[in-house]
């Protein structure tokens, strides 16, 4: 099988070893990689803060990019929830893009690969993965074979990181107060590190927690997958 | 036209009172566990919502001819409908009536379309006394505070900070405990009910078959102040039309359980008629005012869809803006999502343009709505809206645009992205518009030291 890799901006700025783990787990399985580095930006700051017409240029760039491609995967949900629903709402043919997660469970048809990883980890849920995705799978069946990994969702795995895009600036202080208020699962749970789908919201809580001088590491979850050897 | 900034002094103010978000917190996922215990199971709760959207979808879709039922209905049985097209004229409608009678004493059920008309404020300014009678509307009152969520006027409240507004505006000594705030505030209430010469109540939903107005209730309030005085007059918004008892039930069976965890409230009340010659009880005189205040422009429109809603407050419950300033952080009767998008809508987005971007989108507005209103679409729309009428985010623009061009093409994000690398060393990144904000209260991360590293071949 070939697959299109389209990092998206934030991972390529600020975390681009989820972009390596993503390329490496998907070889294992035997799948085709190329990455694309001719998109750049799905649109969505401008998109989520009303700015349509300064969304739809990026969003058509990465769109037209992204079209050749018979299956594209993504590791975020963000993106990939802007460049399907966000795509057809301002007039454009949404390209073919799957969600890292929801392409090793509903395309790969991953369930319980073997592989080990000790430590404990917090899974922090993505709204836009939980929400604006239909159906979203659970993470479960890709963790269950993974020697020595501890995880849980936390009491308040339905709330909001607080992150929200352009939202954090606009209301910073709503913001941080929301992050504290995801973050009382840390307390509760004591984790080694947070995991989840979207690097958004895994910066929003690891930088709240350096700056409370609680750091933790934050990692996709093909990381954790990657790490653990899976495919190996 | 620059915007408003109301809104964000308020949440400001909101976060920084030490208590509020504690007492959110406790009330709200009491309400979300109730809600989940509330049904008998999934299957039955998927089911049970479906029905109340076609009940409400239907009334929507029929809005016109049933408004016109209703009235017909209504006015055979005696009660006088009056439409009001503003707020302004359903103020002067009720003052009129307060007036032709001599009233100087109205008992008030809790209604939030009474404060979306700002009517209390009103009528004190005309010299009326006005009493609210549910018993945390009261302690609202009392605290010259409006109503801080749909169902739970006081959620924002401990309940020390209850009994303080009590003492310091009766001058009572109460204890802390639920029951002792009660009991204060019950016997005060008492005599109001006995003495008001007019009962204002809202209506959960009107009855098009059989022109009556529904009210739900725990306390009996508004089953007292529907009954006791000597006139009786019900303001409800016009899309609170359904057309059948059938579904009258079919949106009970979800009001509740979304509203307060429970199956069914203490008292269903339907007021039909005014006191009938052999009757014992019940007013002399009975009037229904119909407000459109903006409804009819919704109606039609891409966020026709909003006016489903039944006031149940299961979004306020589970938002995560909600949670931290409560309804004092929108400024507005309707708060939360629900409010967030209903308010610009009826009152314009010169007034209340910030609203729609009080909000994560995370959606979980939507996951929770028995109606099934897609409040995280509308408020992104909402949003778009804004932008184009001038009431966009001020400053968003700007930098907005300057990404649009720097992210215009691979090569340009590339420099961009070495250009950022750059400043981030030099430490000057962090005064660049949305980093400088976001560095206060978070250690920022630092970008990464080569550009698609993970393009390049690792295996051969």
């Amino acid at each position: 099988m070939r697959v299109a890799l389209f990092a998206t901006c934030l991972v390529d700025l600020f975390a681009p070893q989820i972009a390596i783990s993503l390329r490496q787990l998907l070889e294992r399985l035997g799948v085709t990689v190329e990455v694309v580095t001719s998109a750049v930006c799905c649109g969505q700051p401008a998109f989520n803060s009303g700015h349509w017409p300064e969304a739809l240029p990026l969003t058509t760039a990465t769109v037209e990019a992204l079209r050749p491609y018979e299956a594209i995967v993504v590791p975020s949900a963000s993106c990939s929830v802007m460049l399907s629903h966000g795509a057809r709402r301002l007039g454009l043919a949404p390209p073919s893009v799957y969600e890292a997660t929801s392409f090793l469970l509903e395309v790969l048809r991953l369930d319980g690969p073997h592989g080990h990883l000790p430590g404990r980890g917090l899974w922090v849920e993505s709204c836009h993965r939980l929400r604006w995705l239909t159906v979203p799978p659970s993470p479960a069946p890709l963790l269950r074979n993974i020697e020595g990994l501890l995880w849980s969702s936390g009491q308040h795995a339905s709330l909001c990181c607080g992150f929200g895009g352009t939202f954090s600036v606009h209301f910073p202080e709503l913001s941080l107060a929301m992050a504290d208020a995801r973050l009382v699962d840390v307390t509760a749970e004591q984790p080694d590190f947070l995991f989840g789908t979207d690097v958004s919201c895994l910066l929003q809580l690891t930088s709240r927690l350096q700056h409370l001088g609680h750091a933790l590491p934050g990692y996709h979850l093909v990381e954790i997958l990657d790490k653990a050897g899976v495919g190996r | 036209m620059p915007m408003e900034k109301a809104v964000r002094t308020a949440v400001r103010q909101a976060l920084s009172d030490p208590g509020l978000g504690g007492a959110v917190a406790l009330t709200v996922d009491e309400k979300v566990a109730a809600k989940a215990r509330a049904f008998p199971d999934e299957d039955t709760r998927r089911r049970w919502t479906a029905e109340a959207r076609r009940a409400r979808l239907y009334a929507l879709q029929h809005l016109p001819d049933l408004i016109e039922q209703f009235c017909q209905v209504a006015e055979s049985h005696g009660v006088k409908v009056h439409v009001a097209p503003t707020a302004r004229v359903a103020r002067e409608t009720i003052l009129a009536i307060i007036r032709q009678h001599g009233v100087r004493l109205v008992a008030k059920a809790k209604s939030m379309t009474s404060e979306e008309i700002r009517l209390n404020p009103f009528l004190a300014e005309a010299g009326v006394e006005v009493v609210e009678t549910d018993l945390r509307e009261r302690i609202a009152q009392l605290a010259g505070e409006p109503p801080s969520h749909i169902i739970s006027p006081v959620i924002h409240k401990t309940r020390e900070a209850i009994a303080q507004t009590i003492r310091e505006r009766t001058g009572w000594t109460v204890a802390t405990d639920t029951a002792s705030l009660a009991a204060a505030m019950r016997s005060q209430l008492r005599g109001v009910f006995g003495a008001a010469e007019l009962g204002i109540t809202g209506a959960n939903f009107l009855v098009a078959e059989s022109g009556s107005a529904v009210l739900v209730s725990n306390e009996g309030n508004a089953r007292m102040v529907s009954t006791l005085p000597r006139l009786h007059v019900v303001l409800a918004g016009l899309e609170k039309i359904v057309a059948s008892w059938g579904d009258l039930v079919a949106v009970l069976r979800v009001l509740a359980p979304h509203a307060t965890g429970q199956i069914l409230t203490a008292y269903v009340s339907a007021v039909t008629r005014p006191r009938q010659p052999d009757e014992l009880d019940g007013p002399e005189e009975l009037h229904v005012i119909l407000l459109d205040n903006g409804r009819s422009r919704i109606l039609g429109s891409a966020y026709e869809e909003v006016l489903l809603c039944i006031r149940c407050g299961a979004c306020l419950n589970v938002c995560p803006v909600f949670r931290q300033v409560s309804g004092l952080g929108y400024l507005s009767p309707y708060s939360g999502p629900i409010g967030a998008v209903l308010t610009p809508l009826l009152e314009g987005l010169p007034v209340r343009g910030e609203l729609p971007f009080l909000s994560s989108l995370c959606g979980a507005c939507y996951e929770a709505c028995p109606v099934g209103i897609r409040l995280h679409e509308h408020l992104l729309t909402l949003r778009r809206d804004a932008v184009a009428a001038g009431f966009g985010w001020p400053g968003d623009k700007r930098w907005l645009r300057l990404l649009r061009r720097a992210w215009s093409t691979p090569r340009r994000y590339r420099l961009t992205a070495q250009a950022l690398r750059l400043l981030w060393r030099t430490r000057t990144a962090a005064w660049l518009p949305p980093l400088a904000t976001w560095r206060r209260g978070r250690t920022l991360p630092r970008p990464a030291l080569r550009h698609q590293r993970y393009a390049e071949r690792t295996t051969p």
